[in-house]
């Protein structure tokens, strides 16, 4: 489903050395495979992530989704792409302060081909547990409230694959299993790959496949064993 | 959701901001709309009212502009009289004839002739020798009185008439409430025109013009002006009693004459809309209105000598003379409008009858060939000037109300331009926030060109709105200006009243910007009104253009990491 081959990102320095920020000679996610991203702060996991949303282009390499080299495409295609293929939940819910919780989720599908089902929108967010709160703004909401907001908005336009960038990181921890679980179980359901980076423990040790993105060589450790990992 | 909605629902985030800034393009578009209607329908009325019907007006010498607002407009203080000559000069031998039938000298060799013819009979009867005299003195005082006929015009067409193909009198001086009462001749309603291409002649909403006479209201016949009617709420058979001067100066006085109301003009828009017009005979038989002259010394000198004589008595007592119409030698008029005779083959024709009268009376030539009356009133001035209201509207126009115009449109072209950059600024400043949103819209799948979109309809939604805001504001301002509007100019402006069609690409074309040949697009008139609706987008566009461009421009990667 996902396919990164011999990825780099660079940027180079102003005093004209080349800072490399990530290195990823090979990387596969299968369709329906959920996947935790693990690394020290800094080692490249949002940038791999943009990379594989096609929202950043990689130096070098070439990223396969769905059997589409995505970094072939100019950004446009690429966001039309992402648009109909990738789900993204932020660290920061990101959701649009204007927009009350059920246009947010619809946000999710304005982009994308098809129409705009307003319907599969309720859906979700009463799949999140929030069918009382649809017509609230994300300013009358609880941290945790808005996150599920943000699940069920990435997943409205049924992406292939969900990329969430620690969506646990702000919430309390009661909260945090109920997001986990709801990605997780979502995904399942619905057969979407994901890849879900974070720092903690408790999240990734929930996974088959845990990823580690090693801060000195920026290549991915695969498959490290759950028990490894503690 | 599509991008207009998610434009307003930015626009609604920004709740107070967004407000400030809708009043503020309100404003600008507000005043843009006061200035151009206020300007467009003030200056067509006084345009179309002074081609109208008539091109000089005949009054006391002094500001032509004053006898213009006067006795077109219906406006300013009012100016002093001219004497009833200048009118006669105009009419032809038949006029002339009727309305020297009702003069003191008429009356006076009337009495003369039958005290004569009494005389001379009775000389006959006594003695024949004596009556031959009396045959003989009398045939020489009928040539005498010939003469006199002559030298007073009676046997022919005043000196200007062939100049002209109409002359109206008017007088001025009294008032209807606040409004102007128009002494003038039932041929007011024949020759001055609604249209002047078609030669339509003013509408009546109910009743009939006026008539000369009428059997059962005598000389005492008004029409009024829609807008008179409806805020008097006078109507056909009402008695309406003009007031004495300026119902505001001290010595105002209501004449206890009446005349019966016989008929209501059609709402016109013109200054007509807001007169009172009666009948001149009876306007000048009411108290005051008789000039202080020696003909009235004439009259009570001459009323009791006469009264003695046999067989004369009733023909010469004042109350008869007074009786009927008031002789010529006591009336004045305030001003006389005068079409120029149409051009039969020659086309400057008509420009050379205009300007020979015009010239005529301006210098003097007409004045000083005028047969007077020896009854003349002494108060009236012998100088008249004749008065182009073209000539003064178009003076008026490019002398104030223009640049006055340029001013005003420059100013509130400056408020929507300075409205406009507030958009620019409120947008900007808010772009910090934006660059997030847009960027999260973008990681959603939201391509440049899109976030693009919506930022330059968010200005433009904007815009729009305040225009559409500061439309209705500006025909609300219209509306409630209006009494002052009407006060000052005489014209009223309603709350739907669009600021008149202008031929846009003439002016174009005028203004060296080469988009068609003048002449194929005269059909072309709209509404500069129309103008705010392209010319706020474009606005808005502009406004909008830089931060839709720092939009387009949103690094994501970036911005969502801020």
């Amino acid at each position: 489903m996902l396919k990164l081959d011999q990825i780099k990102k660079q940027y180079r320095q102003p005093n004209g050395e080349t800072l490399s920020i990530l290195d990823v000679p090979a990387y596969q996610v299968a369709a329906g495979e959920q996947v935790a991203l693990i690394g020290p702060s800094g080692c490249g996991k949002t940038t791999m992530l943009h990379i594989i949303a096609g929202i950043t282009k990689p130096t070098s390499g070439r990223v396969m989704l769905d059997g589409v080299e995505l970094s072939k495409y100019s950004e446009s295609a690429r966001d039309r792409i992402r648009a109909d293929k990738i789900g993204y939940v932020f660290q920061t819910f990101n959701l649009l302060p204007g927009f009350n919780a059920l246009e947010n989720v619809v946000l999710g599908m304005t982009f994308a081909r098809g129409k705009r089902d307003t319907a599969r929108a309720r859906k979700l967010l009463e799949r999140v547990g929030l069918s009382h709160r649809i017509s609230h703004h994300p300013s009358k909401m609880s941290v945790g409230e808005q996150q599920r907001v943000a699940v069920a908005r990435a997943l409205a336009n049924r992406p292939k694959l969900l990329l969430a960038d620690e969506p646990t990181a702000n919430v309390d921890p009661q909260n945090q299993q109920q997001i986990v679980e709801l990605i997780r179980n979502t995904c399942e359901e619905e057969k979407i790959a994901l890849i879900l980076v974070t720092h903690s423990r408790e999240v990734s040790d929930q996974f088959e496949r845990i990823d580690l993105l090693s801060e000195v060589n920026q290549v991915v450790a695969r498959a490290l064993a759950k028990n490894e990992s503690k | 959701m599509n991008v207009f909605k998610i434009a307003w629902r930015s626009i609604q985030h920004r709740g107070l901001g967004s407000v400030l800034t809708i009043l503020s393009m309100a404003l600008g578009v507000m005043l843009v709309v006061a200035v151009l209607t206020v300007h467009g329908v003030v200056s067509q009325s006084f345009k179309s009212v002074s081609t109208f019907s008539f091109d000089s007006i005949v009054a006391t010498s002094g500001s032509g502009m004053q006898v213009t607002m006067n006795t077109v407009f219906y406006l300013s203080s009012p100016v002093e009289n001219i004497p009833y000559e200048y009118y006669l000069a105009f009419c032809d031998e038949e006029v002339r004839q009727k309305q020297f039938h009702y003069s003191v000298a008429m009356q006076s060799r009337l009495m003369r002739e039958q005290a004569e013819m009494l005389a001379s009979r009775l000389a006959a009867a006594a003695s024949p020798v004596a009556g031959w005299i009396n045959l003989a003195n009398q045939a020489a005082r009928s040539g005498e009185h010939a003469i006199d006929d002559r030298r007073v015009g009676l046997n022919r067409d005043g000196k200007t008439r062939y100049l002209v193909e109409m002359a109206i009198p008017i007088n001025l001086g009294d008032y209807l409430d606040r409004f102007r009462v128009v002494g003038t001749t039932p041929q007011f309603f024949e020759e001055i025109f609604l249209d002047a291409d078609d030669r339509t002649p003013l509408p009546f909403a109910d009743g009939r013009p006026f008539e000369e006479f009428n059997e059962e209201h005598s000389y005492f016949e008004a029409v009024l002006g829609s807008t008179v009617a409806k805020e008097l709420g006078l109507k056909v058979g009402d008695v309406i009693n003009p007031i004495h001067g300026d119902p505001n100066a001290p010595g105002a006085h209501t004449h206890e004459q009446g005349f019966t109301i016989v008929g209501i003009l059609e709402h016109t828009n013109l200054p007509h809309d807001r007169a009172a017009f009666c009948n001149m005979e009876g306007f000048f038989l009411m108290e005051d209105h008789a000039a202080d002259t020696d003909s009235v010394n004439m009259i009570d000198q001459a009323a009791p000598r006469l009264e003695g004589m046999q067989g004369v008595t009733e023909k010469t007592s004042k109350e008869n003379l007074r009786r009927d119409r008031l002789p010529i030698e006591q009336r004045e008029v305030t001003a006389v409008l005068t079409r120029a005779t149409p051009p039969s083959e020659d086309e400057e024709f008509m420009d050379v009858g205009a300007s020979m009268s015009m010239s005529a009376i301006n210098e003097g030539t007409l004045k000083d060939q005028l047969n007077w009356s020896d009854f003349r009133p002494l108060r009236t001035k012998d100088q008249a000037q004749a008065v182009s209201p073209v000539r003064e509207v178009t003076l008026l126009f490019e002398n104030f109300v223009n640049p006055l115009r340029w001013m005003l449109l420059l100013l509130t072209v400056m408020i929507c331009v300075v409205s406009g950059i507030s958009i620019l600024v409120g947008i900007y400043n808010s772009m910090s926030q934006r660059k997030h949103e847009i960027a999260v819209m973008r990681a959603l799948g939201a391509n440049r060109s899109r976030v693009m979109t919506i930022t330059l309809l968010e200005s433009v939604t904007l815009a729009m709105l305040g225009g559409m805001i500061g439309w209705v504001a500006g025909h609300g301002l219209n509306a409630l200006a209006s009494p002052y509007v009407e006060d000052r100019t005489g014209v009223s402006i309603g709350f739907a009243d669009f600021a008149p069609p202008i031929p846009v690409f003439s002016y174009l074309a005028a203004a060296g910007i080469p988009i068609f040949e003048a002449d194929q697009v005269e059909w072309l008139v709209i509404s500069p009104e129309l103008f705010l609706i392209p010319g706020l987008i474009l606005l808005a566009v502009l406004v909008g253009l830089y931060p839709a461009v720092t939009a387009y421009r949103t690094d994501v990667a970036e911005s969502l990491g801020s």
